[in-house]
This record gives structure tokens, sequence and C-alpha cells, in this order.
């Protein structure tokens, strides 16, 4: 039956669809229609599309496909009594705090479930066990291992991290590959695989770097050369800028029984004069400017007033770039730790980055208990690159930032209709990324003693943090 | 923990509102009502004018409160009813585990009596006048009611002509369309469905001219190539129902898509149609209307029935009152006795009665075992068996697998054989990774809208 009135149906809608004035021709009307009482277009349409709707059926297209499978999770998903909660959190946390408690969860063996989040494609910021799901984004399976046939597969991010893994299996192949395959990437791309050189940087690099310095980008040149003084290569000044930086500084000194170097800026009349002189530092390794003003690496970095925190600013990145890691560490002591009275200097991850895992998280764990320059959860947050394992609550309780949060929320507990501070969420969902269960728990308590009910969402990170503090159940093999 | 009935009256915005409140003490307007131990905070469900019941919350320490209707007095008539009947008969409150929609409200608000600073007093309000009951006279009463009677029976009869002259322009509208042409309908289809929309209200079809004002945005988001599939059935779905009014305008389904449907408490009075059961939500839908309301649909499947049972809470609330939240969440269960609005195929519901929150469950819809259909759109023809101006038809689909085709269309495809198209989904590739052992989905007339499914991962809300 359907295949006698699916063409007179489609003759009767195509007919209808641009129009007609006279009316239907009945030798066109299905055979059990045309003995109708009435042929009224209207009518004739209420039963053509209810015709439709019941004989209609739905075939599927033969070039219909699904996706490939999404790969399995590596840990076990959050559990369904949970995923409520998570959802909420989904929606909740910013960029900053939201890839800090996938951390937290990891760390813990719990993945997210992908009906409730699943990463975005080029979200480098989350942790590794996501990576086949954002290859299964860009309809990519995840390469295992790079070769001179791969290379130019996959992404750059992920060439990043495959040449980040190679030079610890196969330093040679890795070093082959980079040797005679990196000139053939975009400016951008050389730059960014020279970042991944960092972590694993040796002599054995040297040779790419020195080849690097007639790279034809200034960047990817100025880059390689920073890799290179950071192994302590020390490259020539020319005499005239070698004069410019000693006239760019104030080279003193302090104290009367034991004196003491300072140095200080110099200055300078002009902004132009100002910007040359921060560009002239961009360039420069942090060895040759000690040269320069007459000091040793580390003497350099214990003189510096720190009195200009924009100027500083540039001068602490030299040490990140360039510096030995002995420099780097005195900087951050000085940084974090300095005098009440001090300006504090911005500083980037790119400092941080030169420690070790156990160095961040014991600067992060001293700093909570002596820096007054950790005034929020959220800059610890930047320090630590993975939650604490152990942390008692009186070390967390003496903190500044908890101090901040409790005031905070007994005066607003003590004054009704005050506006809750937009900082308040996004700091608990930093402590509930940071801290361990039973910390976490003894946290809870004592914010909810503060002033914040138990149902309040803000504490649902915290919430996440201390019902998924048990190891999941071993998955079946 | 007292209150008294000075305070509710001092409270209270105007005089109309206290007897407003005076309407509501009476305990059948009440699901529950109940008391926290030790915190003096009472709180109650109301069966309000919407699909699920209010949420009332006070506070009779610092007198503040909290109800979830869309009402702009503060306090609300449902408020000042709970506070009332705790002034009155405080032992009905029974002490009870504070709900977590009570912890919420009060994890949220600042403590002392904010709300009691901005009461406006008690000049021009007596609640003993809201109290008092209307007359006295028997006789009197007894004339009145009549004359009442007699004043509806005018105004149905006055509506029925009203209505039929206004079906009768919507069947020469159609006619004129499938004369000109249905592609320069669609081509002009906001401005002309506008027009004789506007014409359906002034012959008092209200609830077929939000239809028909509604319909150019559902017809707009389609792609291009389904339109005029969409406009002839749309169309022709009008002309059945006009013609089913003609034959029978009290029929409550024609009545229901044609004028409007029964109000909350005629369901609720009415026993025919009642569903006790565990009901589980699969998913909502949230609707901006060009009238300047929000509908907020909210689907539930009956976990015990034999066969897939569905129903569907229907709210509505202005735009205007800005972004709610839904009162169940996606896999929310509820224990619950529903009562069906009166139709041939029920569907929409209210919530009648509701028991305690069921034990955690994690077993899905699969575990239930509905046997899946060989056709998947039985149901759906069913349905129009019953409501041919059925628009749109809960599904429950048994295993299989979404696929995409080489246009970037979406499909369903069950193990047992048909096929659906589907709406567009965000993360579409998601949910053609794996396997679904069911799906729940609404079908309306030519693709269907996934709103549940469930697979080896567990279950998943693509359109939450």
């Amino acid at each position: 039956m359907t295949e006698v009135l699916g063409p007179q149906l489609d003759r009767l809608y195509a007919r209808w669809l641009v129009g007609a004035r006279d009316e239907v021709p009945v030798d066109t009307l299905p055979a059990a229609w045309r003995d109708g009482s009435t042929l009224d277009a209207s009518h004739l349409l209420a039963l053509a599309s209810q015709c439709r709707q019941f004989l209609g059926e739905h075939v599927l297209p033969a070039d219909a496909r699904a996706a490939a499978a999404l790969p399995s999770p590596r840990l076990a998903l959050v559990p369904e009594a949970q995923r409520l909660r998570f959802r909420r959190c989904v929606r909740a946390l910013s960029a900053v705090t939201w890839p800090a408690l996938l951390r937290l969860l990891a760390s813990r063996g719990w993945q997210a479930h992908p009906y409730d989040w699943l990463p975005e494609a080029g979200d480098v910021s989350l942790p590794p066990l996501y990576d086949e799901w954002r290859a299964w984004r860009r309809q990519q399976v995840p390469h295992e291992t790079l070769d001179a046939t791969s290379w130019d597969e996959v992404t750059p991010s992920e060439r990043c991290r495959l040449v980040a893994r190679l030079r610890a299996t196969d330093p040679a192949l890795a070093a082959e590959l980079l040797t005679t395959r990196l000139a053939t990437l975009p400016a951008e791309q050389r730059l960014q695989m020279l970042d991944a050189l960092v972590p694993a940087l040796s002599e054995a690099d040297l040779l790419l770097l020195e080849g690097l310095s007639g790279d034809r980008s200034e960047k990817v040149r100025l880059r390689a050369s920073q890799l290179r003084r950071r192994l302590g290569r020390r490259e020539p000044l020319e005499a005239a800028v070698r004069d410019e930086l000693k006239a760019d500084f104030v080279v003193g000194s302090s104290g009367l029984i034991r004196r003491r170097a300072q140095v200080g800026w110099a200055a300078l009349k002009t902004q132009p004069q100002r910007a040359a002189r921060l560009l002239r530092l961009q360039s420069v390794g942090w060895n040759e400017l000690a040269d320069v003003l007459g000091l040793t690496p580390l003497g350099l970095a214990n003189a510096l007033t720190l009195d200009e925190p924009q100027n500083d600013a540039v001068l602490v990145e030299c040490a990140a770039q360039t510096a030995p890691v002995e420099v780097v560490r005195h900087v951050l002591e000085r940084l974090l730790f300095g005098p009440a009275g001090e300006q504090p200097v911005p500083f980037g991850a790119s400092l941080l980055e030169r420690l070790t895992e156990a160095e961040r998280v014991a600067l992060a764990r001293r700093g909570l208990r002596e820096s007054a320059r950790i005034a929020s959860f959220g800059s610890l947050l930047a320090i630590i690159p993975a939650p604490f394992e152990v942390l008692p609550f009186g070390e967390l309780a003496g903190s500044a930032p908890w101090r901040r949060l409790t005031d905070t929320l007994r005066a607003l507990a003590a004054e009704p209709g005050a506006a809750r501070p937009g900082w308040l969420a996004e700091e608990i969902a930093a402590i509930a990324s940071l801290l361990p269960a039973g910390t976490a728990g003894e946290a809870l308590a004592q914010l909810t003693r503060a002033g914040l009910h138990p149902a309040d969402p803000a504490l649902d990170p915290l919430h996440l943090n201390v019902d998924l503090a048990d190891a999941p159940p071993a998955q079946e093999s | 923990m007292t209150l008294s009935l000075d305070v509710v009256q001092a409270l209270a915005p105007d005089q109309g509102s206290l007897v407003a409140a005076g309407k509501l003490l009476q305990p059948k307007h009440w699901l529950r009502v109940a008391r926290a131990a030790g915190l003096p905070v009472i709180w109650g469900e109301c069966q309000g004018s919407g699909a699920h019941p209010y949420r009332v919350i006070a506070d009779v320490a610092d007198h503040g409160y909290k109800c979830t209707c869309p009402s702009r007095k503060f306090p609300c008539k449902h408020s000042l009813a709970l506070m009332w009947q705790y002034a009155e008969s405080a032992e009905r409150f029974g002490q009870a585990e504070v709900p977590d929609w009570v912890q919420e409200w009060l994890g949220r608000r600042r403590r002392a009596g904010a709300s009691g600073d901005a009461a406006p007093g008690v000049a021009g309000k007596d609640i003993a006048v809201a109290q008092a009951t209307e007359p006295a006279d028997p006789q009197e009463a007894e004339a009145q009611a009549r004359k009442r009677e007699a004043a509806a029976a005018k105004r149905q009869a006055q509506t029925h002509v009203a209505v039929g002259e206004g079906l009768g322009e919507l069947q020469q509208w159609i006619a004129d369309q499938l004369r000109t042409g249905v592609a320069g309908l669609l081509d002009d289809v906001v401005a002309r469905c506008r027009r004789i929309a506007a014409r359906l209200v002034d012959s008092k079809a209200a609830a077929l001219a939000s239809r028909v004002d509604e319909w150019p945005a559902r017809v707009l988001a389609l792609p291009r190539e389904l339109r005029g599939e969409a406009a002839m059935l749309e169309l022709g779905q009008w002309v059945l129902l006009a013609q089913a009014w003609r034959a029978a305008p009290d029929d409550p389904d024609a009545r229901a898509a044609v004028i409007q449907a029964s109000t909350r408490e005629e369901v609720l009075a009415s026993t025919a149609t009642r569903a006790g059961s565990l009901w589980e939500v699969m998913g909502h839908a949230v609707q901006t209307r060009r009238d300047g309301m929000v509908s907020q649909s909210t689907w539930l499947l009956d976990r015990c029935s034999a066969t897939p049972r569905f129903a569907l809470l229907l709210d509505f609330f202005p735009a205007s009152a800005g972004r709610r939240g839904a009162a169940l969440a996606p896999g929310q269960r509820l224990q619950a006795e529903l009562a069906f609005y009166p139709s041939r195929h029920p569907l929409r519901a209210v919530i009648a009665t509701q028991g305690e929150e069921p034990a955690e469950e994690t077993a899905g819809i699969a575990a239930v075992g509905f046997e899946p259909a060989a056709d998947p759109l039985q149901t759906h023809r069913e349905h129009l068996a019953r409501l041919p101006w059925a628009s749109h038809t809960p599904l429950h689909l048994g295993p299989g697998r979404v696929l995409e085709d080489g246009q970037g269309q979406l499909w369903w495809r069950g193990d047992e054989g048909g096929a659906l198209r589907l709406a567009p989904l965000a993360n579409a590739m998601l949910w053609q990774a794996l396997p679904l052992r069911s799906a729940v989905a609404v079908w309306d007339g030519l693709w269907a809208r996934l709103i549940q499914v469930e697979t080896a991962l567990g279950k998943g809300y693509p359109d939450d």
C-alpha cells in the first residue's frame, strides 16, 4: 500500500508546495479517497498528512555510520551517586580550578564520566589520562610513538608530547628526527618544540641548539640561545651592548661591617630609553649580565634591590629562561619569602617549571606556612602541580588565605544582606583541589561552622574531595 | 518556636494577599507540611497552578521565607498560608528530616530578619476579614449560584460561536496557503502565523492560537529540506483539530487543544486517571515562548509499569521572572501519585501526592526490562489514532545505535530493525560512540529528540 500511496502523496505535496488555483484532479487521488464527500484541499491535506504519519517509514541512508568507539577510560569513572554534584561543578568551576579538580580526582583513581564532561580536543591543561579522549574528538587514533612517517600525521601538541616521550625511550631517534625534520615545521611549531625539550634538557641537545643559531625566525634564535645559556654556554656580547647594559643599572654597596653589593635600576629620562632597556634584557643571558656588572650569577640574584616590580619582572623572566637552577631557587626564595615591606614582583609559570615536582610541593607547603605573599589558595594552585599528599589541618588553618576565607564567612554571617564576594567559591574550589581527603573533611566542617550551610553549592568540590577519598573498586579485566 | 498571626498580618503585602492565603489554609491544598528538629524552620509543598507543587519555606524566628511560585508579591500567598497554618495549628507540622531543597535555601540565605525589616506593617490589612467566610443567607447564596451558572452557560455558548468562527477562518486561511503555495508561507511564516494566531485569540481559541504562534520557531529550526513536510503535517493537524472540535466541542482533548486545558484544581479534584508509582525523570525541555512565558517540560517514566508509561509535567512562568532551576533533576526518582489531565491518551499530569525519597539506586531503564517494539513509532501511531493532532510522543527505544549519514544527519537504528531521524545533538559524536542499551526520545512527527540514553558506561542526558 505504501508503494502505491507514497508517489500519490508526493504529487499532492508537490502541488501544494508551489500552489494551485484549480481543484485537485480526481484521478491523481488515491482510489479510496475518490468517493469521499468532499475533495476540499484542506480536507485532503488532513488525510494526506495522517497517511504520511501512519505509513511513513524511515529508511536509513546507506552511508550512515557510527563514530569510532570512545576509548575506554584509564581510571574508574566518577560513580553514579556523585555525578549530579560533579555536573554542578562542571558548570560552576573556572578554567583555573577545573583542571586542578580533575588532577585531584585522577590522583585518587577517578576519571570524569564522559556523559557529564568531555575534554575539548585542544585543551592541553588537562591530566594526560584524557589524551585518548582528546585524540578521539579529533577523530584520530592517538599515536603511541613517533617516527619519520607519523611525524607529519600528528597534531603539533601531540608531536611535542611524543618527542618528549621519545627522548626518554630512544634519544638517538629523537635527536635524528629533530635534526632532520624540525626545520620543516612553521616557526610557531619550532618554538613549541623547543619548549618540549626543556624538561629533559641536556648537553646532548647542544648540537641541535647550535644549529638553530641561524634559524630564519628571530623568536626561535632567541629561544635557542636561552636554552644554550641554561646549559651554561655563554654568548659573547658586543662591546656596545656591554656598555649599554652597564649604563642600565646602578651597582653600589650597603652595610657598614659586611659590605653587600646592591644592583638597582638606573634612572632613564625617556620612555623610549626605558623600552630599549627592557628589550635588551630580553636577549641577554643571566650569566652575561652578571659578568657585565662584575658579579657572580648567584651574587646578582642576591644583589637585586627588587623595588620596581614591572622592570624586575623582566629580570625574573631572564633568570627563568637562562639562569642556572641554583639562581632560580634563590630568586624564588626572594620573591616568595622576601621582607613584608617589599613590593611583590609578578612571576609566571616559567620560573616554577625549572623546579622538580617535589621542590614545588615543598615550596607550596612552606609558602602556606610562612609567606605573606601567598594571599590566596588560587595562587597556590600555580605553584603546586599536584594535590598535597599530606597537609595537616593545623597547617592549613594557620595560613593567611584560610584566615581570610573564614573571616569573610564570619563577617557575612554577621552582616545580613551583604553580598558574597565572587572569589569565595573559587577559593573553596582551589582548597578542594589541593587537600588530602582527611584535611578536606576537617575543612568542610570548619567552613560550615564559619557560616556556610552543608548544602551550599560552593562546597560541592569539597564534598567531592571527601566522598571520592576511597580508591575505586578494582575494574573488571 | 511559635509564630503569631500578628506577624503574618504584618508581613502580608496587602489585604488581597491575606484573602488569597486564607483560601489555602485547608490541608487538601498541601502535599505536606513539616518542621525541622532543632531549627526554627518550617516547610511545605502546596498545590499551585503549576505541574510541580510549589515548595514553600519559612523561618519562624526571623520571618524569612521562600516560595518557588512565580508571584511577584513578597511574601506570596503560599508563604503567608504556610506561616498562618503554623500560627494556628503548629501541631500539624510533624518533625521531619530537612530535605535538600530546604537545606540549600538555608545555605544561601543570610541570617537575621532581612525580610522582617521589609515587612510593610499592618495598616489596611486584617486577618480576621480575610478569614471571614461567604454569605450567611442560604437562599441568597443559592440564588447567586444559579445566577453564576446561567452566566457561565451564556459565556460558554458565546465562546462556542466565537471559536467556531475562528476555526472557520483558520481553515479558510489554510486553503489559501495551499492555493498560493506552502513555499510562500514558509518564506513569510512568522508574520502570517502571527496574524492568524491573533485572529484565533480574538475568537477565544487560545490554546490553538498558541500552537499556531509557536509553530514558526519549530519549523524554522528544521533543515530547509524538511520544512515542506513539516508544514503539511502541521497544517493537516490543524484541520483535523478544527474538525474534531466542531464534531464534539465538549470533548476534553479537543477542548484542551483548542481553548484551554482543565485547570490544575479540576485535575486534582478528579480521581479519573491517577497513577501512583516510582517515576524517574528522563529529561527537560525549556522553551521561551513568543507570549513572554517560559514553558518547562519534564518527562517522567514509570519504572514499575509493564510497558513504558510516560508522564509530562508542564510548568509555565514569566520569562521576566528570570532563569529558574528545574525542580527535578534528570535521573532523579520520586515515589508519587500523578493525576493525569483527562484525555483519551493521558500524558500531561500533575503531582498529586509525593512519598518519601526512594532509596538510591543506579540501575538504568534497560534493567527495567521493557520489551522493545519492532516498530519504534508504534507508540506514536497509537497516540495519533486517539489524538490525530498530537504533536509530540515520548518513545522508549530498545537497544540500538546512533549513526550519522554523509549529510551530517543523525539517525537511530534499532538492533531489532527500524530507524528514526534524530534532531541534532550537542556532542553528537559522543552518543554515536557506543551501542545504546536503551534510549528515551520525544518524537515530533519528523524527528526524535534524544533525552536519555543508556550505554555500557551508564546513563547520559544528551539534552541536559
